[in-house]
């Protein structure tokens, strides 16, 4: 039987809201006689046609933009919500975590909430006696069982929810989000839990903005986009995807993308006004180098007022504004700007070993124990490729580049690493 | 057919029905507990109003001399405020319990008919503590328990069932919008004006008798009081309207409660 699906769904169309609006407009229309294919002509549907189904054991992540219908989907499978169309199947026990305090009561105590919700999974007292040691074990909250929930943090919640959760022998875990909480170290117990669970033939649908996650977790993914499956495969095939859809288009790369000067904070005594990225040999305007070379970037400045010494930074950024590295240059006065002038500062960074991907440079100027002058986040986007040795696929799978030497061990696998 | 039972750990239908019974315990024990949780009269708020409606029907009757059979007035109209709290929070709380767990809806397949439920439990911790100030109120006044007693299960589980009847349709209408939970109240105060609570059957009968043959409610306070105070029998036709208008609701607000309660992730 291990080859029977967990979860099979199949042409599934959802479409919130009492069916009654769109029946009686289906009606009107027909009594016009404009026959219309429902799925067509009156939506707005949150998921179209999805199906696939899941094994057992296996793990699967969904990922998707903000209203692709990933929760929605997680709710039907829980049965939590009807599906306007198509058929859904579900074997096994399911605990659906969609979202952090699923089920819990702000006025009853920790320990009250956890024999609560193993009621609500249907265990009796005396089954549920049994397990809340683990349970208690598990969320490491000590003393603050005793405590009404309304005093926890989220991330304490999020903790008495998932140490239920992993602990109550469901065979099919919901996790929608809920990893994004609690600090490191629970993190890593989750993480290592959803690892034994897996192995113990537990079946797992998670969804998460967080796209390493899925990688470290999943054995499968799908990617949803305005309701459809649009991509379903290896982790980092759909990660790849999603990163790739999830770009912000209107980046134009190579080019200007800065906030107007009267918008930006700071004092403005002067402003940057554009950023170029330059080939360091050939000085040719580039928008895009490979993996480990250099490059200068020239940063124009308009003077609207004298400048004391300040300090000149360039952070290179991910998408998600995490400062990758940081560049600075200290600026006296008497070096400084004469008034009227249009400047360029010159930036040379040699060898930028960032993997392929997508980068922007965040600019900010700020007086020596003074206030900011000039600050522009996201004014400059670019992009690495690969070479050789650097793939093209490697593209989101981390940031830094570092030159590994392989070798296996024993005598025989050397010869043949040497020979080949 | 449901997720949850689908996710249930037991494998057979006896099974079933008892972690049904403890989920439904487990709530009402919830209920309770939060319910008074952070209040400083704490479980006295279970009948407070019950003796504060008294305690204003008394003084008005007094002003206005509503004639009370013989009874002592308190007596009188506590007989007849006690049944008819229980039933009024029965219709009242229904649909703000079912909203009220909204949250879990939401995210838990949950069986949704065992909120109304949950609600009625959770009252009988009210008339509970109300039997108790009762029977106080009766030793006071030095009036016998009679054998009529044992009509007392009848009487509360037809005013559960009416209760339920009316408030599984307010709850399948609140699901949709909001505004019978913002009505309801001023509804049950007309009911309650409809009602002999504070005055007495015969003078309903007298003057508006068509709200004295189909007013559902009539049945049950007025049994309750015949019960408790005269030690007499109910009058069996007027339960028996009540029986068969509480069906009559039941045959449109269930099927309607089932299917709003479906939707309830989508519309609430």
């Amino acid at each position: 039987m291990a080859s029977d699906p967990v979860i099979e769904v199949r042409e599934v169309w959802k479409r919130y809201g009492l069916p009654l609006k769109p029946y009686l407009r289906r009606s009107w229309d027909r009594l016009r006689g404009q026959y219309k294919n429902d799925r067509e002509a009156y939506g707005p549907w949150v998921l179209r046609d999805i199906s696939f189904s899941v094994e057992k054991g296996e793990s699967l992540g969904i990922v998707g933009k903000n209203g692709a219908g990933k929760s929605t989907l997680l709710k039907l499978i829980a049965g939590v919500s009807p599906a306007t169309y198509g058929q859904m199947q579900v074997n096994g026990r399911l605990f659906p975590m969609i979202e952090l305090a699923a089920g819990i009561h702000r006025d009853l105590t920790g320990r009250e909430n956890i024999r609560l919700l193993g009621a609500i999974m249907g265990f009796t007292s005396k089954q549920m006696e049994v397990k809340i040691p683990a349970v208690e074990d598990f969320s490491g909250l000590g003393d603050w069982l005793d405590k009404p929930v309304w005093q926890y943090s989220s991330g304490m919640q999020a903790r008495l929810g998932f140490s239920v959760a992993v602990n109550v022998d469901a065979e099919i875990l919901l996790i929608d989000e809920v990893l994004s909480v609690g600090d490191v170290n629970f993190r890593k117990k989750c993480l290592k839990r959803m690892d034994e669970l897996t192995n113990s033939g537990v079946t797992i649908i998670f969804v998460t903005h967080s796209p390493y996650a899925v990688e470290r977790i999943c054995e499968r993914a799908l990617y949803l986009k305005d309701g459809k499956i649009t991509a379903s495969g290896a982790p980092s095939d759909i990660l790849s995807a999603y990163f790739e859809q999830s770009m912000d288009r209107s980046t134009v790369i190579g080019g200007k993308r800065m906030v107007a000067p009267e918008l930006r904070e700071g004092t403005g005594a002067f402003r940057v006004t554009s950023i170029r990225m330059h080939d360091v040999l050939s000085g040719r305007e580039i928008s895009g180098f490979t993996t480990g070379e250099s490059v200068r970037f020239r940063i124009a400045l308009q003077v609207n007022e004298p400048t004391p010494s300040y300090r000149f930074s360039l952070r290179i950024v991910d998408a998600a504004g995490t400062v990758l590295s940081f560049v600075d240059v200290p600026i006296s006065a008497r070096r400084s700007l004469a008034l009227s002038d249009d400047s360029v500062l010159d930036c040379q960074i040699d060898n930028i070993n960032l993997l392929p991907g997508q980068y922007w440079i965040n600019v900010v100027a700020r007086e020596v124990a003074g206030p900011v002058i000039d600050s522009a986040s996201y004014a400059y986007a670019f992009n690495v490729h690969g070479n050789s040795q650097v793939v093209e696929q490697m593209e989101n799978r981390g940031i830094i580049y570092l030159a590994a030497h392989w070798q296996l061990a024993g005598d025989r696998a050397a010869a043949r690493v040497e020979s080949s | 057919m449901s997720q949850w039972s689908n996710n249930n750990p037991s494998r057979n239908n006896v099974q079933l029905a008892l972690s049904y019974w403890n989920l439904l315990i487990s709530l009402v024990s919830r209920d309770i507990r939060a319910r008074y949780r952070r209040t400083i009269l704490g479980p006295l708020w279970a009948v407070l109003p019950a003796i504060l409606s008294t305690a204003i029907f008394t003084f008005l009757g007094g002003l206005i001399d509503v004639q009370t059979e013989g009874a002592p007035r308190v007596v009188f109209v506590f007989a007849g405020t006690l049944p008819w709290t229980f039933f009024q929070s029965s219709v009242v709380r229904i649909p703000h319990g079912v909203l009220a767990n909204g949250t879990l809806l939401r995210k838990m397949p949950v069986p949704r008919q065992i909120f109304p439920l949950v609600v009625l439990l959770t009252n009988f911790f009210d008339l509970f503590m109300g039997a108790i100030v009762l029977f106080v109120v009766l030793l006071l006044y030095g009036i016998p328990i009679t054998w009529a007693w044992l009509w007392l299960p009848v009487l509360i589980f037809i005013s559960c069932f009416l209760g339920w009847a009316v408030g599984i349709g307010i709850s399948a209408f609140s699901i949709y919008r909001r505004d019978m939970l913002h009505g309801i109240q001023y509804i049950m105060q007309i009911w309650l004006f409809l009602t002999p609570v504070f005055y007495s059957v015969s003078e309903l009968q007298e003057r508006m008798y068509i709200v004295y043959r189909l007013n559902p409610a009539v049945g049950i306070i007025d049994g309750f009081r015949r019960v408790i105070i005269f030690g007499q029998a109910p009058d069996l036709s007027l339960l028996l309207t009540c029986l068969v208008m509480a069906c009559a609701v039941l045959i449109i607000s269930l099927p309607l409660y089932r299917f709003m309660s479906r939707y309830f992730t989508d519309v609430v």
